[in-house]
């Protein structure tokens, strides 16, 4: 009698010690994808900064006069400025 | 004798005890009462009161579609800004909120003050909306308690070329409408669709948990593409702040089409403004006068005339006509030349702006046909631009024409046209006879090239043959012998047409010493692929300011400038034959 008293609880245990788990799993996954979006929005954001400030940088409004004057050259320099290879900064996050 | 009883009956209950049972007993029941009146009576309503005040719906605001010209370049975009906002029932000392705020972000502090004072009751008001990086760290240092302050998060408009096709463009106002422009006509597309979520609160407010059973994910806004180049655009802005220097006009606007598709490759206004910055800008400086400003086109009017004429048969490529030395009686009134011509032929009739010649031909075409011409160019009715706020110009119907109307009509008087609607009617000569529906934006997001769309909207005109002929010869020698001689660009075939006008006063009638001068071009002449149409507006330099001479340079300068960007290459023959000519200029 107390054996089967016991294993019945000790299901029972099991049974919402399993469930508590999964909603844990869950929760877990649940707040991965929150972050995700967030972070999604975060690099959606950050790449529009950098387009506009790109974008600021070359408008015609400002590179076509010291063109004009012959200030600025449209050759390609021979040798560039920075020599490094560019990474893509915001491609480097870690997610811990 | 007597006997225990062993086992006593109980004592009967006294009304005390029963009243107190009783009294019990009805509590009992109240409560049993109340319980199935909260839990099943009432419980619908008490359960949505309690999901209420812990769950919230939020509205997730869809981020606005940029817009981009024909090449990608970008024209207005969207940043998330952070907005701050007060919760002014929590503030103790609205005095010293207001001022350390105020400080931070360059506000009157009184102003600010009376603000948070008159509305003292409230849970929520705006401070400052739209941020920028350095006033949201001001803010923060200010460590302002989060009982009473915070951020939300909000999209801002940001137009990166500043003044550059402000009127092309519009602007999205503080609440994130779009006002004039493609921002205006395109609205809804622009702004996208608005998502939902349901998030979980705790008792402080503060969010918990985001409920995703009701999630509506936002619907971007999508991105318009325009047929503007901004390297067009900024050579006709930069010619039109010319003009405004050297003539001083109240106002002028440009426009470059192409003419075989219709595309809108610059349009720009003078006064303008920067949608940046709208709280500077004047009343005068909203309104795009390409489309919303309407005026007698004069001489520029008079080749879609002649065109027509031609086409039905009415005149001939070799008629000639007297112009009376300079003056002629027409009825009652007695029109002029502005030089004593005698005999000129149709050609000359326009490269010579001959209003007596063109009044001869408004005599030999009658008012019937006058208006069909002025109405199948397009004239009195809207060009259907993607652009709010185009106005249809004037053409009055035929009935309403007197005789007047016979002289007036063929020299571009009588009736009122948009800048824009006059260089559709010279891009129908241009492209062969066919008038094109001019358009803004482009269809398909990856058309770069300038082709013909499929979809646009034409309509004949007159026969290629006759439109040719009037670009390859009158229009050609306007340029190169006529009132459009400022207009040649070294190494190319250029067309036009001058057009002067009086002013037209609200009163009626005209105004006298103002004028409108306009200049239409285009090249080359073999085959045009551009035409470029400046209009100036009333220039208070001199006397009377012919097109040729006020707004011929600024349009030629534009067409020059846009021909070698776009690399049409020039003629060689016509490069070298201008070089000669400078050479024996400086000997």
């Amino acid at each position: 009698m107390i054996f089967r008293f016991g294993a019945a609880l000790c299901l029972v245990v099991l049974v919402a010690l399993s469930g508590t788990a999964l909603e844990k799993q869950n929760l877990q996954l649940k707040r991965a994808l929150t972050h995700q979006q967030y972070r999604l929005d975060a690099l959606l954001d950050s790449h529009v900064r950098l387009r506009l400030d790109a974008q600021r940088l070359g408008t015609p409004e400002k590179l076509l006069g010291p063109l004009e004057r012959g200030e600025l050259s449209l050759q390609r320099p021979a040798k560039p400025r920075r020599s490094d290879q560019r990474r893509a900064p915001l491609l480097n996050w870690s997610s811990h | 004798m007597s006997t225990i009883n062993p086992h006593p009956e109980p004592n009967p209950p006294t009304g005390r005890l029963r009243l107190v049972v009783t009294i019990l007993g009805l509590g009992w029941l109240v409560l049993s009462a109340r319980l199935v009146q909260l839990q099943w009576w009432q419980q619908h309503q008490f359960a949505g009161k309690a999901e209420q005040q812990r769950e919230m719906t939020e509205e997730i605001v869809a981020r606005p579609g940029d817009i981009v010209d024909r090449q990608g370049r970008l024209l207005a975009t969207t940043l998330t800004a952070r907005s701050l906002f007060i919760v002014p029932a929590q503030i103790r000392e609205p005095r010293v909120i207001a001022s350390s705020v105020a400080d931070a972000l360059g506000l009157n502090s009184d102003d600010l003050f009376e603000r948070i004072s008159a509305n003292s009751e409230r849970q929520f008001l705006w401070i400052k909306r739209r941020l920028t990086d350095a006033e949201v760290e001001s803010v923060k240092r200010l460590n302002l308690p989060k009982t009473s302050s915070g951020f939300r998060d909000e999209y801002r408009r940001e137009y990166p070329q500043g003044t550059l096709a402000a009127h092309v463009i519009g602007l999205r106002d503080i609440d994130g409408v779009g006002r004039g422009g493609i921002e205006e006509r395109f609205d809804s597309d622009l702004k996208g669709q608005n998502g939902q979520r349901h998030v979980a609160r705790d008792s402080r407010g503060h969010v918990i948990e985001i409920l995703d059973d009701n999630l509506q994910l936002p619907v971007p806004g999508r991105a318009m593409r325009l047929t503007l180049d901004v390297v067009v655009q900024l050579y006709a802005e930069r010619e039109l702040d010319n003009v405004m220097r050297e003539w001083k006009p109240e106002s002028c606007s440009a426009i470059v089409i192409d003419p075989t598709n219709g595309d809108i490759v610059a349009m720009a206004t003078r006064p303008t403004f920067d949608p940046n910055r709208p709280q500077l800008a004047t009343a005068e400086s909203w309104k795009n006068r390409a489309i919303a400003d309407i005026y007698e086109p004069g001489s520029t009017f008079k080749p879609m005339i002649v065109g027509f004429g031609l086409d039905r048969g009415v005149l001939q490529r070799d008629d000639i006509y007297h112009c009376e030395n300079g003056e002629y009686r027409m009825g009652r009134r007695v029109l002029h030349d502005h030089h004593r011509y005698g005999r000129l032929n149709l050609t000359d009739v326009l490269v010579k702006s001959s209003n007596i010649g063109m009044a001869k031909i408004g005599e030999r075409m009658e008012n019937s046909r006058l208006h069909e011409a002025a109405s199948l160019f397009g004239f009195g009715r809207k060009t259907g631009i993607e652009l709010p706020g185009e106005l249809s110009g004037i053409l009055r119907p035929l009935k309403d024409w007197t005789s007047y109307s016979t002289g007036s009509i063929p020299m571009g008087h009588e009736i009122a046209t948009t800048p824009l609607q006059l260089i559709t009617a010279h891009a129908a000569l241009a492209n062969g006879g066919t008038l094109v529906r001019p358009r803004i934006t482009l269809p398909d997001p990856d058309q770069l090239a300038m082709t013909v769309s499929a979809n646009s909207m034409t309509t004949p005109t007159i026969d290629g043959e006759t439109a040719r002929w009037i670009i390859e010869h009158p229009m050609q020698e306007v340029v190169t012998r006529g009132t459009g001689k400022k207009a040649r660009i070294p190494g190319y075939n250029v067309f036009g047409k001058t057009g002067t006008a009086q002013c037209l006063s609200p009163e009626g009638g005209y105004v006298h010493g103002k004028y409108i001068s306009s200049f239409v071009c285009g090249a080359p002449v073999e085959s045009p692929r551009l035409l470029a149409l400046v209009v100036v507006n009333q220039s208070s330099v001199g006397g009377e300011t012919f097109g040729g001479k006020v707004a011929a340079p600024a349009a030629a300068n534009i067409l020059r400038q846009a021909l070698v960007y776009l690399r049409i290459s020039p003629d060689d023959h016509l490069l070298r034959a201008a070089a000669n000519l400078k050479d024996d200029d400086l000997e």
